[in-house]
């Protein structure tokens, strides 16, 4: 029977494969031997500077062999990781190292780490420390309830929300991924273009380990998708999970694009249009295209649709995000959490073993992100997503826009989506991103934002005007070269916002 | 044209997309020198230089510049 424990099947995979590869990381590559060396040196300094009560360790994030073998090192020795991200501001890193309490932080820089460190924390460096591989006595039985992580995710209220995720969690996730069946072995070659702050990092670096097959980082500080593209092609990986807005940046080079050993690309971290997805299959011919879709909360991903390109689900343009994870369940209820019919739009909610506890240290938040629905006739603890979605005929999820995306306008229920699909239809090349910002009269004004369109802006609202109602075509339109993106590599709302 | 000024021409073309006239680009300058020069920005950056200097960049070439420099000595061959 397969294991379900992630660290003991880690464990395994490293210490089965010693002269296999792990890492590729900056042009070089790190056996699974000098991993597992790695690895012990850090857990020995941890063990050292802390108790029997698992605790939360930082980690500052560069991408390089001691990041990542601090990260698992902190796994195996019970505590709790907590990524501080140099690209940040000080005084977000310097919230998160309070409200988690961390006494300890670990960094990989030559000199002093040049981060705004309260001054009780011991900051160690990673770097330089020596000792015997010790992974042969290293225990993987955590408990579930202990936390493996706590990813901070931008609040409403400003101040960052913490998502702590369980081993029990990371487990039921970890079985239910090994339960998608992807073809992979100690053979494949897989990316890792994940910020360390952004979960889907956590599958990218922790799943192929289970495997005895080596990850390919990208450095975060960089052009990333030119780096992305690099090892996509000459180091024929097969495997990678990427965020749609990084085949819109390759869009233009398409035709020079050619990745014949790709075998399987994952779309996540947002909506996936399948007029670009459809475009780019040419330059990855035998690659299964895989959308998986999951709010953090949830641990990663939670639901999953494979793409067959005769036979498209979508909406908008986009494509579905398919069926719940098997230990996961998703409605979808009405504004009363009243489970809808088949066919008509909800917000999703999620229930399962992949739902982490409640927000860290956030009661009053936790309290309205979760709800009590008698779906099996026993309460069950549901997350709300936020998420607008519905489910068809064929039991398919559709995602059809965030909750916060709806807008009134004039007292209309307006889905932003629906505008950005009827703008692709008059204008396919890139992407567009409708936002909706209360004007000086304090009513809502769209705004239209419109990668590489070069026409007249009468046009286009003459085009809308024909396929929507008045109250849904933008008052303003904005060429612009390329959408700004975020750190997780999503469309930066926000800095959008910004520009109005 | 000489190098210097090319190198020159394309300080300009950084200081205008990325909205800061301090920039003061060298040969060996690389993205991680300048803060903004992100994928965002370089998308960007290198459709500003295909249109200064009227070439066109294939994205084989541009994955391979390691710096500045190469992007001068590139754009020099290609106007040559």
């Amino acid at each position: 029977m397969h294991n379900h424990n992630l660290l003991t099947q880690i464990l395994k995979g490293i210490q089965s494969h010693p002269d296999r590869n792990a890492f590729f990381i900056d042009g070089k590559y790190h056996t699974y031997k000098s991993l597992a060396k790695r690895i012990s040196e850090i857990y020995n300094i941890i063990k050292q500077h802390t108790g029997p009560t698992a605790q939360c360790i930082g980690i500052i994030e560069k991408n390089n062999i001691e990041t990542y073998a601090s990260l698992l090192a902190v796994l195996f020795s019970g505590n709790t990781y907590v990524i501080l991200n140099p690209q940040n501001p000080n005084c977000r890193n310097r919230i998160i190292v309070e409200s988690t309490d961390i006494q300890l932080i670990l960094h990989s820089d030559e000199d002093n780490c040049s981060l705004d460190i309260p001054k009780y924390v011991n900051l160690i460096s990673t770097i330089d420390v020596k000792s015997e591989s010790i992974l042969d006595k290293i225990m993987t039985q955590v408990d579930s309830d202990s936390l493996a992580y706590i990813i901070f995710t931008s609040g409403s209220t400003g101040v960052p929300k913490g998502v702590p995720i369980s081993h029990g969690n990371l487990n039921a996730f970890y079985d239910a991924y090994s339960s998608l069946n992807f073809n992979l072995n100690k053979e494949d070659r897989l990316l890792q273009m994940f910020d360390l702050c952004f979960d889907v990092s956590v599958v990218s670096t922790l799943y192929p380990l289970t495997l005895g097959a080596c990850i390919f980082t990208v450095s975060q500080n960089s052009v990333k998708y030119t780096q992305v593209y690099e090892l996509l092609e000459d180091e024929e990986l097969t495997f990678a999970a990427i965020a749609p807005s990084l085949l819109s940046y390759l869009q233009p080079y398409f035709e020079e694009i050619n990745l014949p050993k790709l075998k399987y690309l994952i779309l996540t971290a947002e909506a996936s249009n399948w007029d670009l997805l459809s475009q780019f299959i040419t330059c990855a011919p035998n690659a299964e295209l895989v959308n998986l879709y999951g709010p953090t909360e949830a641990t990663i991903y939670c639901t999953s649709y494979r793409v067959n390109p005769n036979d498209i689900d979508t909406y908008n343009g986009m494509l579905a995000i398919g069926k719940a994870f098997k230990s996961m369940h998703a409605i979808i209820v009405d504004e009363n959490l009243q489970e809808v019919p088949k066919g008509e739009k909800g917000e999703m909610c999620v229930a399962g073993a992949q739902l982490m506890e409640g927000y860290w240290k956030d009661p009053k938040k936790s309290k309205e992100v979760f709800v009590e629905l008698d779906c099996f006739e026993v309460p069950t603890r549901y997350y709300r997503t936020g998420d607008i979605c519905f489910i068809d005929e064929k039991d398919c999820i559709h995602y059809c826009g965030r909750k916060d995306y709806q807008v009134q306008i004039q007292g209309f229920r307006v889905e932003l989506n629906e505008i950005e699909h009827t703008v692709r239809q008059y204008h396919s090349i890139g992407s567009n991103v409708v936002l909706a910002k209360p004007n000086q009269l304090g009513n809502q004004e769209l705004h239209l934002f419109i990668e590489k369109y070069e026409g007249e802006e009468t046009s286009i609202i003459d085009f809308l005007k024909e396929k929507l109602p008045i109250y849904m075509c933008p008052q303003n339109i904005y060429g612009i070269n390329e959408l700004p993106l975020n750190s997780s590599g999503k469309v930066d709302r926000k800095k959008l916002l910004e520009l109005v | 044209m000489e190098l210097s000024q090319v190198l020159e021409e394309v300080n300009s073309i950084f200081c205008k997309v990325l909205n800061k006239p301090t920039i003061i680009l060298t040969e060996s300058s690389t993205a991680d020198d300048v803060d903004e020069w992100d994928s965002l920005n370089n998308i960007r950056l290198i459709a500003e230089v295909e249109q200064h200097f009227k070439v066109k960049f294939k994205l084989r070439e541009i994955m391979k510049l390691k710096n500045v420099g190469e992007l001068c000595t590139n754009i020099q061959k290609k106007t040559a």
